[in-house]
């Protein structure tokens, strides 16, 4: 009895911490919430348009539950010619979690990256100003974290030759 | 509270007691994000944030939290305001989020706040242990901001961003990491030169 007093005594003031720090946490969330998804969709949106090359492509989102892959569209281009970009996380060996989106060409190959987020300590070198990764085969000292690149832009042509199949 | 406090307090958190250039605590921040002035003064500013609000509700919870958790406890606080300036950053300061990265979430792990708290927060009543928060933090603030100027001045011949070196004057190696520790050993040096010279001029004083 003894024992479950003390326990009791310690626990309690650290229920109430956390509850209190939880919150806390909601609100901060509540109010910046909305902020950071119309921010995201915004980024998104221009991270399409940079990734082409063409201000007059339009795009709309196709149905896809591919691995990673957070949504897929289905780009027109200005010249009427179609082609894919997916909105894909992959992971790094040391799980470090990176956002990108690939533009990939109607026959499933990727053509070119562009890291939204990443958790990695070193990508900022090798991204130029518009977020778009400069194309280097593999950084010594940074190799699982180009993987993590390649395995984004390997997903991203997975989900659209899985979309050729099913068509 | 003893008279001159605040003044006392300020004075020590900027240059007696400057938890980066004297009391070497927190280096991990102080190394990896003064590539530039812009990045170090956001880092500066975030870590004051979280260090005023957890030293302040650290003291006003310090006879409730009890001491056998008290890390525990600490750090709680600590990680749920740095979750907080996270996301306003997130929200509102999009590129400096962007730049700083992964080392906003490792506020929580600066030894400078959980020292403060320790040490301080722990002990000493509210208004103090804000104060001291705001101190030390602005410490922080001066000493990685000057490091971060330094860095990109000679590094990339800017200062927050604004270019004024021509690419054939720039010293890149001192962006990379191993600058940050020449930049900062040159920093440190400098700083006890100059607090020698203060202690002389007080011992001057003194014989007269």
């Amino acid at each position: 009895m003894k024992n479950i007093l003390y326990v009791a005594k310690i626990a309690l003031p650290l229920l109430v911490i956390c509850t209190l720090c939880a919150a806390l946490l909601a609100g901060a969330n509540a109010l910046t919430e909305p902020v950071i998804t119309e921010n995201s969709a915004k980024e998104k949106h221009e991270a399409i348009i940079n990734l082409f090359g063409d201000t007059g492509l339009t795009y709309k989102t196709l149905d896809c539950s591919a691995e990673g892959i957070n949504g897929l569209y289905e780009v027109t281009l200005s010249g009427g010619d179609t082609a894919y970009c997916a909105d894909v996380v992959s992971s790094s060996k040391y799980g470090g979690a990176v956002n990108a989106m690939v533009s990939v060409d109607k026959d499933g190959v990727a053509l070119d990256v562009q890291i939204i987020s990443h958790s990695e300590t070193f990508m900022s070198k090798y991204t130029d100003e518009t977020g778009k990764y400069t194309k280097i085969d593999c950084i010594s000292g940074a190799t699982y974290s180009f993987d993590a690149i390649r395995l984004a832009m390997s997903l991203a042509e997975n989900a659209v030759l899985s979309l050729g199949g099913a068509s | 509270m003893k008279k001159g406090f605040f003044a006392n307090h300020l004075k020590d958190g900027i240059l007696y007691k400057n938890p980066i250039l004297v009391q070497f605590i927190g280096m991990c921040p102080t190394l990896a994000t003064t590539t530039s002035a812009t990045n170090a003064l956001a880092m500066g500013i975030a870590v004051t944030v979280v260090l005023a609000f957890s030293n302040l509700f650290i003291s006003l919870l310090r006879k409730f939290i009890p001491s056998e958790v008290r890390i525990a406890g600490y750090i709680v606080i600590i990680s749920a305001f740095v979750t907080v300036v996270e996301m306003v950053m997130h929200a509102y300061f999009v590129s400096l989020y962007s730049a700083l990265g992964v080392f906003i979430p490792l506020i929580v792990v600066n030894c400078l706040i959980l020292a403060r708290a320790e040490a301080f927060a722990s002990k000493n009543p509210p208004i103090p242990s804000l104060w001291d928060g705001i101190c030390m933090g602005l410490g922080f603030t001066v000493a990685l901001t000057l490091l971060g100027a330094i860095r990109e001045i000679l590094g990339a011949g800017s200062i927050f961003g604004f270019t004024f070196l021509p690419e054939i004057m720039h010293v890149s190696m001192l962006v990379l990491p191993a600058g940050a520790f020449i930049a900062l050993g040159f920093l440190v040096a400098g700083m006890n030169k100059l607090m020698s010279k203060f202690a002389e001029k007080k011992e001057d004083g003194a014989d007269v």
